[in-house]
């Protein structure tokens, strides 16, 4: 049976490979790699992006949801120089499948997604969410601890099997650390392996330790295997942690130089990070300077300082604090951060600039008579320059941002919370500007654990009112009056308005650009409520959502407003963790406040099926999805049919990974993607996406390992078709007992996306903890000249 | 010589005897180890009289104990991954383990002493401690356990949920949830209520397992000086 399903493996790498049109890496003109860390449900995700022609950038953000939500999150990425990161919350990251793509914000203004053309004329990215994998815990690495700082006097490894099924050999056990067998030195207790590196002088010395535990079947297979990292340190070291003041850290400094499109540009940059700690106390400090900044962008440059201990955290510079997704998550905040935690007491406040000013530029002067009619045409100084009326460049209005929530409770079993936000333009911060606005949002949220956690109900409300033009400031009564009372359409609600006017007045500049001005209509209104039990192997949960068409809040400005509805979903697992079922619908619809002509439903259903198999076999998703969006206008509606939706997509997904022993480790994974899009609207936006991905790591020996991936896509949007492959082979190498590491990719893309695209590094440890690394990317682009980043980066960890 | 001959029989069975002996030992998975010591650490296996100074990384079998001394701490591990023990200091414990399949029932039994505990959440395996005045049966839960001279008992839950039976008087079954404190006096009589500042520092001190040392140079070399910081 199992020599069968080999042979289907490799039939279905040789089909692969045969395929008249192969393919592989993402087509982009702004991303070089995309990587991410382990993604492991409920775990959280590490998402770091290499960036090509990075100074041309001014924003990345990643966009992404679990399979069983069909609402993506925005959240901003951390970017500095050439590189973008963000840390996924674990919340957020759920089996069997996550969902992403970017938006990458030029400096000109403009922007591009990665892959380009997200969503009408390519998909967001899936990748597979693997369960916590029941082989991970038969296998058991009682000491050292993850992550452990341990003397070297104490030290020893022990394994348990206890958990391991029958099939399991313990006798054939490899135990590997720092990339030498120590397995004939270990004793064996029953089902517990046992290392004591005493007994054997100079096995172990001091430094970062990487043990690997493979784990064979009576075949002699391999099973599965772990690995852990621990530091061992001299007794002295190991005496001083935790007592007195200890610190680490590292400096970088870089040289980049970027030749694109035949322009070059040389970036120079440095960043400092130190960690300390005094008994229960955390110090941290990070800077990071680069001759990147200037005035005409947003800051490129970032430092912040922290300290914290276990019941308080506080940040000064840069922080990205965390509340509600409704209010403010992840957003940049140059100022301060402040959390205390204090037994069922907790409070947080956040302040500081989101945004700094950019003066925007006079391009010409218009007397009254002349002045053309058009939105970048403003009212200027004419004692100043000549003219009332100039055409300019808007500028960007500096945004300060105060926000803060207080708690009661714990997350075990019952917490609530009120919180707030306010953000306001600074509108004397530049001259050439568009209006400048503020922002208020008042927020509850209530989470209600119940029988140890299976039951958990949260709510989250919010109510917002923005001003979109605070340049007159806040009206009396009189000018509510008189301004009103000219305005026939807004005449019958001065009374409304005063009152408004009289509650929020002290907190924000209220005047006639004030919205919503009926807080009865829940137009700004915005709830999320959930409840989910966890029961007989089953995750089932439903909520409810309700975002006003004028809800904004200026902490999550890229909130989907103007939508209600219900989601349903339950994911089922069996056979002791090995298969697991998950089943959603959605159904959701806009024009709440009927300000639209029609109203569109959106309804998802979703189903998937994974098999999570302990034994030599792949792991397998299949999943299904299908939309249909309708909102009930005719396409041959003469007055309307530019406003018709009805559309429905079909979306089949199968991903395969496989993990086997071939002479040496392989790792690989296949995919396939089939979208197909019958749009019955007056558009007939008809479109089909297929593509398909295969990747393959081989681990030659602890030293060489290889990698290569094929994509394949193809797309037919209405008229237009868009198809390429793209292959990538490369590896990477150690040599002088791992003081210089080599690395090297090359990547080909063919077919509409024409690219060649080499990435080369090589890094040499000059003394201990002292790295020079050099690198080498270069670009060429079909009709375009070749684009080559190069440069140098000293590192010292102390 | 036929005396000779017996003799070698008798050596050669005892030595075949003692290496069968010791080949069931080494079949035997121990049920816990000592992950950490500090200071004064001892402990005894089945059937010996003397109690061994122990060392990191001793592994632990059904029925075997562990004492620790004056300002001293153990830390023990199960080997099955469902749990922590933090022997603090002038404390007896016994370590029992009943493996049925894949199942790894546990017992400990405190003689004296404040044992802290971290357990993971149980699926169908037992965990319970045992002192001469109740037993507690735990599910995913963190606190401690103190005997006192008197053997009372005192069990404390930070969060989970502990049964507690008491083996004298009434024997009642008590639920002692996240929060809560159970004492159990010689006399048989119970007393459940909040946890109390001091049960709460208790229990954090009981999570504290670092020990400072001394180094001092000598002309014959360094002496290492260990102690545990002052707790009271």
């Amino acid at each position: 049976m199992l020599l069968k399903y080999k042979s289907f493996i490799i039939m279905l790498g040789i089909m692969f490979l045969i395929l008249p049109l192969v393919i592989i890496a993402q087509a982009s003109n702004t991303v070089s790699t995309i990587s991410f860390s382990e993604i492991k449900d409920r775990t959280p995700v590490d998402v770091k992006v290499s960036l090509i022609n990075s100074s041309s950038i001014s924003r990345i953000q990643i966009v992404y949801k679990s399979f069983q939500e069909t609402e993506f999150r925005v959240r901003e990425m951390e970017l500095l120089g050439d590189i973008a990161t963000y840390q996924i919350a674990a919340e957020d990251v759920s089996a069997p499948m996550l969902t992403y793509y970017l938006i990458i914000e030029m400096q000109a203004g403009t922007q591009e997604t990665y892959p380009l053309g997200v969503p009408d004329a390519a998909r967001p990215i899936d990748l597979t969410v693997s369960t916590v994998s029941e082989k991970d815990k038969e296998i058991l690495i009682l000491s050292p601890g993850a992550n452990e700082t341990v003397s070297l006097n104490d030290l020893f490894i022990s394994i348990s099997l206890v958990n391991a099924p029958d099939d399991v050999d313990i006798s054939k056990t490899k135990i590997i650390l720092n990339g030498e067998d120590i397995s004939k030195n270990v004793m064996f207790a029953g089902d517990l392996l046992l290392y004591y590196p005493q007994n054997f002088e100079g096995s172990v010395e001091g430094g970062e330790q990487n043990l690997e535990i493979e784990v064979y079947n009576n075949d002699g297979e391999l099973y599965h295997s772990i690995k852990r990292k621990f530091t061992a340190v001299d007794a002295i070291t190991a005496s001083n942690i935790g007592s007195g003041f200890r610190f680490y850290g590292n400096v970088a400094g870089e040289v980049r130089n970027e030749a694109f499109n035949g322009a070059f540009t040389l970036y120079n940059n440095i960043a400092l990070s130190l960690n300390g700690a005094v008994n229960d106390w955390k110090f941290k400090g990070y800077g990071y300077l680069t001759s990147e900044e200037n005035t005409s962008v947003q800051a490129q440059n970032r430092y912040s300082v922290s300290v914290e201990s276990s019941w308080m955290k506080l940040r000064g510079g840069d922080s990205y604090p965390r509340y509600n997704n409704l209010l403010l998550n992840g957003k940049r905040i140059r100022g301060v951060n402040g959390i205390i935690d204090y037994g069922i007491f907790h409070m947080q406040g956040s302040y500081g600039e989101v945004r700094r000013e950019i003066e925007g530029k006079l391009n010409n002067t218009f007397s009254k008579d002349n002045t053309p009619l058009q939105s970048n045409v403003i009212r200027i100084d004419s004692v100043k320059y000549g003219n009332p009326f100039g055409l300019v460049n808007f500028g960007v209005h500096s945004r300060k941002l105060l926000a803060g929530r207080i708690g009661l409770g714990g997350r075990e079993t019952f917490e609530m919370g009120v919180s707030f936000l306010h953000a306001k333009d600074d509108a004397n911060s530049i001259e050439f500007g568009a209006k400048p606005e503020e922002n208020l949002v008042a927020s509850t949220d209530i989470r209600l654990a119940l029988d140890n956690q299976r039951i958990i109900f949260k709510t989250v409300g919010s109510m917002s009112v923005i001003n979109s033009d605070i340049t007159s400031g806040t009206y009396s009564d009189e000018q509510i009056d008189s301004i009103f009372a000219s305005g026939s359409e807004l005449g019958g609600d001065i009374e409304s308005f005063k009152n408004i006017k009289n509650i929020i007045s002290p907190f924000m500049t209220v005047n006639q650009f004030v919205e919503p001005l009926n807080v009865g209509g829940a137009s700004s209104l915005a709830t999320e409520t959930s409840l989910e039990l966890n029961y007989f192997n089953n995750n089932l949960k439903g909520s409810y959502i309700y975002r006003g068409n004028q809800f904004k809040s200026f902490g999550q400005e890229y909130t989907r407003t103007d939508v209600a509805g219900l989601n349903i979903s339950d994911r089922f697992r069996t056979f002791e963790n090995q298969l697991f079922f998950t089943l959603g619908y959605e159904n959701l619809n806009d024009n709440l406040q009927g300000t639209k002509i029609a109203t569109t439903t959106f309804q998802t259903l979703r189903a998937s099926v994974s098999l999570f198999m302990r034994r030599d076999m792949p792991n397998i998703t299949f999943s299904y999805t299908n939309n249909k969006n309708e909102n009930g206008i005719e396409p041959t509606d003469s007055l309307n049919k530019f406003l018709s939706i009805d559309d429905i997509t079909n979306r089949f997904s199968l991903n395969l990974g496989y993990d086997f022993n071939l002479k040496v480790k392989h790792n690989t994974s296949l995919g396939f993607m089939i979208s197909n899009r019958d749009d019955n609207s007056f558009f007939n936006n008809d479109a089909n996406y297929f593509s398909t991905s295969f990747t393959l790591n081989s681990y030659w020996t602890r030293a060489f390992v290889s990698n290569f991936s094929a994509i394949y896509y193809n797309s037919k949007i209405s008229i237009v078709k868009y198809k390429y492959v793209t292959l990538s082979l490369g590896g990477r190498y150690l040599l002088l007992n791992d003081n210089i590491e080599l690395s090297l990719n090359y990547s080909p893309s063919f077919g509409d996306f024409n690219r060649h695209a080499i990435d080369f590094t090589a890094a040499y440890q000059m003394v201990k903890n002292l790295w020079i690394r050099g690198q080498m990317r270069y670009y060429a682009m079909a009709n375009a000249s070749a684009n080559i980043i190069s440069g140098i980066t000293v590192s010292y960890n102390f | 010589m036929k005396q000779m001959k017996i003799f070698l029989i008798i050596v050669l069975s005892a030595i075949f005897a003692s290496a069968n002996i010791f080949a069931q030992q080494n079949n035997e998975t121990p049920v816990a180890l000592i992950k950490k010591i500090i200071k004064d650490v001892s402990y005894k296996q089945i059937d010996a009289t003397d109690w061994e100074i122990a060392k990191t990384g001793d592994p632990l079998k059904n029925g075997e104990q562990v004492k620790t001394g004056f300002k001293s701490l153990a830390l023990v591990l199960f080997t099955d991954g469902t749990g922590l023990l933090r022997v603090r200091e002038n404390s007896i414990m016994y370590i029992y383990g009943d493996r049925d399949g894949k199942k790894l029932n546990k017992n400990t039994f405190i003689e004296k002493g404040l044992i802290g505990f971290d357990v993971n959440k149980q699926d169908i395996e037992e965990f319970k401690f045992t002192t001469p005045t109740a037993v507690a049966a735990i599910r995913g839960t963190a606190g401690y356990l103190e005997v006192g001279p008197d053997s009372s008992t005192t069990v404390v839950c930070d969060h989970g949920k502990i049964e507690v039976q008491s083996l004298i008087g009434e024997k009642k079954k008590v639920m002692v949830e996240g929060g809560f404190a159970l004492s159990i006096l010689p006399n048989g009589k119970l007393f459940k209520g909040e946890m109390s500042p001091n049960q709460k520092n208790k229990f954090g001190k009981t999570k504290k397992s670092k020990a400072r040392k001394i180094f001092i140079e000598t002309e014959e070399g360094t002496i290492e000086l260990e102690f545990y910081p002052e707790e009271d």
